[in-house]
């Protein structure tokens, strides 16, 4: 059924055919009331819309028939036909209008007075059902008004303006609605942004005139960004969920300004982090360039310095030997003096080689499974003949059933024969030492007792430190670099033991280390993360 | 000790010294006067000895000299120890070897060492020349 513009048109017609036609035709309800507002006629629609049949109205009073209308409405029906009476139209008045069954319909009236001879003697009654629409309308103003998100209906236009905006637009951006409506989205969008905008509508044109031509209900719903100016001139970032809606488009946003910052500062954080990260990988390079240079130097030097005592040392024991020929006694005990000085320094430079290895984490440690009894024999056996000297018993107490332990079997040795000969330095003449092995839960307690002058209780940690000396200077009595404990400690922290000393002064004093029973899994590179000369807190 | 038993020991003695004169030993080292030194010492205790500076010296004067013993630097300028004992198995002589080593071995680097080729035995340098003398003692006394 074709549709007509019928606001007004009606008036303008003369003919009586053809106004009888748009009146039927009309898919409005239409009618016309006397001036008591008795139905005088109506239109199909008007039928066919609130369920009557013509005799069920024709001589009512309009807003009287049972059920149209609520009462305490009809006064302001009243009101208006009263106002149409006086010769004014009413335009676009909103009213409840229930049909037969009860529906009930909100229907956008216009009255009309219609005059007979310069005297208005009907009132033309037209009604466009709106129910939809304003509930559709209402419930977005509803949403407009209470939501913190920023609701708008722009025209579909390839230069929106503003045709709604809700409320949470002022206290988000500072515009009131007056401020926005009616003006164009583009004098509030970041010349940057405009460019995509104008992409997106003119798909969203097409996509209308698609709608259009085909009938087919597409929906289209585009999420974009934007930056928005708000009042005070500050570009704000604004996500936008925008939908076309006949000739509008919806346009829900949120402003994600805070959000971008956040996240700007969260790339440059993260940019930052890239580079010193590839510094550190760059320091990383050159560290481990300087440490296989290190690790090659020690080799090298340990090999170099070595090397030449293995000679020194093979001659002047061939010597005292005599096997290159008979030597007197005094050239017998000058070698035995050489030899012995050489030996020191031999060791010297094994310590010194050891303390530069541990510090640089370059030792090699060689796990192996260790029978402690066999071990701790053969130190005490090879320990006696310097401890015979001064006439020291060495003492064995190993308990039974011992476990065996997976340890580098030599560094372990060094590190006892290290306590041992400390022992023998610092005991008096016919001394006794003891040596003992235990079980302790899931360690094995090693022990190396001497009866001699004990350690000052605030000196019982240094000692462990490279180079200290208990005395130094002129009180200095014992020899020694002070190395043994400070390498000692290093391998057992490498073995994931720890070192200690209990003493009291002029009774003895017993250094204690105890080893895991766990067998050691790649002790190296354990030993390498183990700060053991506190280096990286010195720093 | 019974008479026997000290009989025995100086019947053994005895041919280990003869064995001696009949051993030869080759030393290899890249230290001139640490390999001088052991060579004296060898001479002394009267084994019949011949020096080679470094791997392919050793190679080549092996052919020559047919050593039953050799002490072999384990760290030397040129080819690696592994090297030097794969060459040597394409040469006729077959001979003892003792590795001088700086380096230490774990229980499973030694296996290894003792699957190349003839190594009987290795000394940790530097050494004390007594250890040296009696482990090449004792493998003088193995071949016996």
């Amino acid at each position: 059924m074709p549709k007509y513009n019928t606001y007004g048109l009606v008036m303008l017609i003369r003919s009586e055919d053809v106004k009888e036609l748009l009146f039927q035709g009309s898919s409005d309800l239409m009618l016309y009331l006397d001036t008591f507002g008795r139905i005088l006629k109506i239109n199909k629609a008007g039928l066919a819309f609130s369920g009557f049949s013509e005799e069920e109205v024709i001589g009512k009073i309009f807003w009287k028939i049972p059920g149209v209308f609520l009462k305490r409405n009809v006064p302001k029906y009243l009101k208006v036909f009263k106002n149409t009476l006086t010769g004014k139209e009413t335009k676009g008045f909103l009213g409840i209008l229930n049909d037969k069954s009860g529906k009930a319909h909100l229907i956008e009236f216009s009255t009309y007075p219609i005059k007979e001879n310069r005297k208005i003697k009907y009132v033309l009654v037209i009604g466009k059902d709106v129910s939809e629409q304003k509930e559709t309308e209402e419930k977005y103003r509803l949403i407009g008004k209470y939501t913190s998100d920023l609701v708008a209906l722009v025209t579909f236009t390839l230069n929106p303006t503003f045709t709604y905006v809700s409320p949470s637009h002022e206290k988000v951006l500072g515009y009131e609605p007056r401020d926005l409506i009616g003006k164009s989205i583009f004098d509030f969008i970041h010349p940057v942004d405009k460019k995509n905008m104008m992409f997106l509508l003119k798909k969203y044109v097409s996509v209308k005139a698609k709608k259009l031509l085909t009938g087919k209900n597409r929906d289209v719903t585009e999420s974009l960004e934007f930056r928005f100016k708000d009042k005070s001139g500050n570009w704000r970032y604004m996500e936008t969920t925008a939908n076309m809606m006949g000739k509008e488009i919806l346009a829900v946003s949120r402003d994600v300004t805070e959000r971008k910052q956040a996240m700007k500062e969260v790339y440059k954080t993260v940019e930052k982090l890239k580079k010193s990260q590839r510094k550190i990988e760059l320091q990383n390079i050159q560290l481990k360039k300087l440490d296989r240079i290190k690790s090659n130097f020690l080799s090298v030097t340990s090999h170099e310095l070595r090397t030449p005592m293995s000679a020194i040392k093979g001659y002047m024991q061939m010597l005292l030997k005599q096997s290159l020929g008979e030597i007197t006694e005094e050239q017998k005990q000058a070698l035995k003096v050489i030899l012995r000085n050489t030996t020191r320094l031999d060791n010297l430079i094994q310590d010194i080689l050891d303390i530069s290895r541990l510090e640089s984490g370059t030792m090699k440690f060689l796990p192996e499974q260790t029978d402690l009894q066999k071990m701790i024999r053969e130190i005490s056996e090879t320990m006696q003949s310097s401890a015979d000297l001064k006439n020291i018993k060495i003492n064995v107490d190993i308990e039974k059933g011992i476990p065996e332990l997976t340890i580098d079997q030599g560094r372990i040795k060094q590190v006892l024969m290290n306590l041992v000969n400390n022992a023998i330095k610092f005991s008096p003449q016919r001394a006794v030492i003891n040596i003992r092995a235990k079980r302790e839960e899931d360690n094995v307690l090693f022990e190396v007792q001497d009866f001699g002058r004990g350690i000052p209780k605030d000196k019982q940690e240094k000692i462990f430190e490279t180079f200290y000396q208990v005395e130094s200077g002129k009180n200095m009595k014992f020899g020694g670099a002070g190395l043994g404990l400070s390498i000692s400690r290093g391998i057992v922290l490498a073995h994931d033991g720890r070192i200690w000393v209990e003493s009291t002064p002029g009774k003895g004093s017993t250094f204690k280390f105890n080893l895991p029973i766990q067998p050691m899994m790649d002790i190296e590179n354990k030993f390498k993360k183990i700060d053991i000369f506190g280096l990286e807190l010195k720093e | 000790m019974s008479i026997t038993i000290i009989e025995k020991k100086v019947c053994v003695e005895y041919e280990v010294e003869e064995r001696k004169k009949m051993t030869k030993i080759m030393i290899v080292d890249d230290e001139p006067d640490l390999r001088e030194m052991l060579d004296l010492t060898m001479k002394k205790e009267g084994y019949e000895t011949e020096m080679a500076e470094d791997g392919s010296d050793f190679l080549e004067k092996i052919n020559e000299f047919q050593p039953d013993i050799v002490t072999l630097d384990v760290m030397m300028p040129g080819s690696t120890t592994k090297e030097i004992l794969q060459k040597l198995r394409r040469k006729k002589s077959n001979p003892k070897i003792i590795l001088l080593t700086v380096v230490r071995y774990s229980n499973e680097q030694k296996e290894k060492v003792f699957k190349m080729g003839n190594v009987v035995d290795y000394i940790k340098k530097p050494f004390e020349l007594d250890d040296l003398m009696d482990a090449v003692k004792k493998h003088v006394q193995r071949s016996l």
